[in-house]
């Protein structure tokens, strides 16, 4: 039996270690890919874009608010299906993807409605209007993620606990297609997507467009690079606390 | 431009700041993961094949 079983958990161990290896080349290759776009997309937006001849160089905070707003809406997506792989598959992995997507999400939709205030305090004179149904709608969603997170929080490791910030997940996701459609379900003081698209085209000038797709695709990148590390950080955190059971576990039976 | 210079350091000084917490974190856990290996190996000798 013991001969049967040796060739079969080595192969296991050397599949692992190249899956490791594979991982660590993907980030390498997604932190470099970062590191050159972050100051191309800085110089795009700054020095490359024209001045907007109506809102002057406030303007380019479009190429921060927009990745910054796009991409949250893909975070929560990833936690949505994550979340329904979790309570379908029962395994830990979809569980911890979510909660990286959620907290990597939280962050750039806190990014995103910063620049979004200074854009507003720029441009309309003041940081918010509560009236207005795209901020309304996206500072719940911000509420909605955030109290997935401080749910992780405060029930730890337990089933029950996933089960629910699953269950959360799910159901908040219902709030993105309301933060999307707000601006042309209701009136809104903020510009809807013609402001960007015209009939399947870009409507911003050939180098505003450049430089809000260099910058799209740096934030793609931080978003993956960072849904990676948050992810090693929790399934560390686990085995930490898987570790640490076991030394007391140990202890009190010394 | 006060208001995009802010918009700029604040993006990116969070990103980076945020992305060195994480790396915190990550170092934090591999030694509290490396000091608790090292007390249970003291208990259970050969446990780190485990």
């Amino acid at each position: 039996m013991k001969t049967l079983d040796q060739p079969h958990t080595t192969t296991a161990a050397t599949e692992k270690a190249q899956r490791a290896r594979w991982l660590l080349y993907g980030e390498i290759a997604l932190g470099v890919g970062a590191l050159i776009l972050m100051p191309i997309a800085i110089w795009a937006a700054l020095a490359y874009a024209p001045t907007d001849a109506v809102q002057g160089d406030v303007q380019r905070i479009i190429y921060l608010h927009v990745p910054l707003a796009i991409l949250p809406y893909v975070a929560f997506f990833v936690v949505f299906v994550a979340s329904i792989l979790y309570l379908w598959r029962r395994d830990q992995r979809w569980d911890t993807l979510a909660y990286a997507s959620a907290e990597v999400g939280v962050v750039f939709t806190t990014l995103m409605l910063v620049t979004g205030m200074l854009w507003g305090q720029g441009f309309w004179g003041r940081p918010w209007d509560w009236a207005d149904p795209r901020l309304t709608t996206t500072f719940i969603l911000w509420l909605i993620y955030v109290s997935y997170l401080l749910l992780r929080f405060y029930t730890g490791r337990s089933e029950s606990g996933a089960r629910m910030a699953a269950v959360l997940g799910i159901a908040g996701f219902i709030d993105v297609p309301i933060v999307h459609f707000a601006v042309t379900w209701w009136r809104s003081v903020h510009p809807d997507t013609n402001y960007l698209v015209d009939n399947g085209s870009s409507a911003l000038p050939p180098a505003a467009t450049f430089a809000l797709l260099v910058s799209f695709a740096a934030f793609t990148l931080l978003y993956v690079l960072l849904t990676i590390q948050v992810y090693r950080s929790l399934t560390l955190r686990r085995a930490a606390l898987e570790l640490r059971a076991r030394a007391e576990d140990a202890a009190g039976e010394s | 431009m006060g208001y995009l210079i802010a918009a700029f350091t604040v993006v990116w000084v969070g990103l980076i700041a945020y992305l060195g917490w994480i790396a915190l974190r990550i170092r934090g856990v591999r030694l509290e993961i490396e000091t608790t290996r090292a007390l249970l190996d003291e208990r259970e000798p050969g446990s780190e094949q485990a």
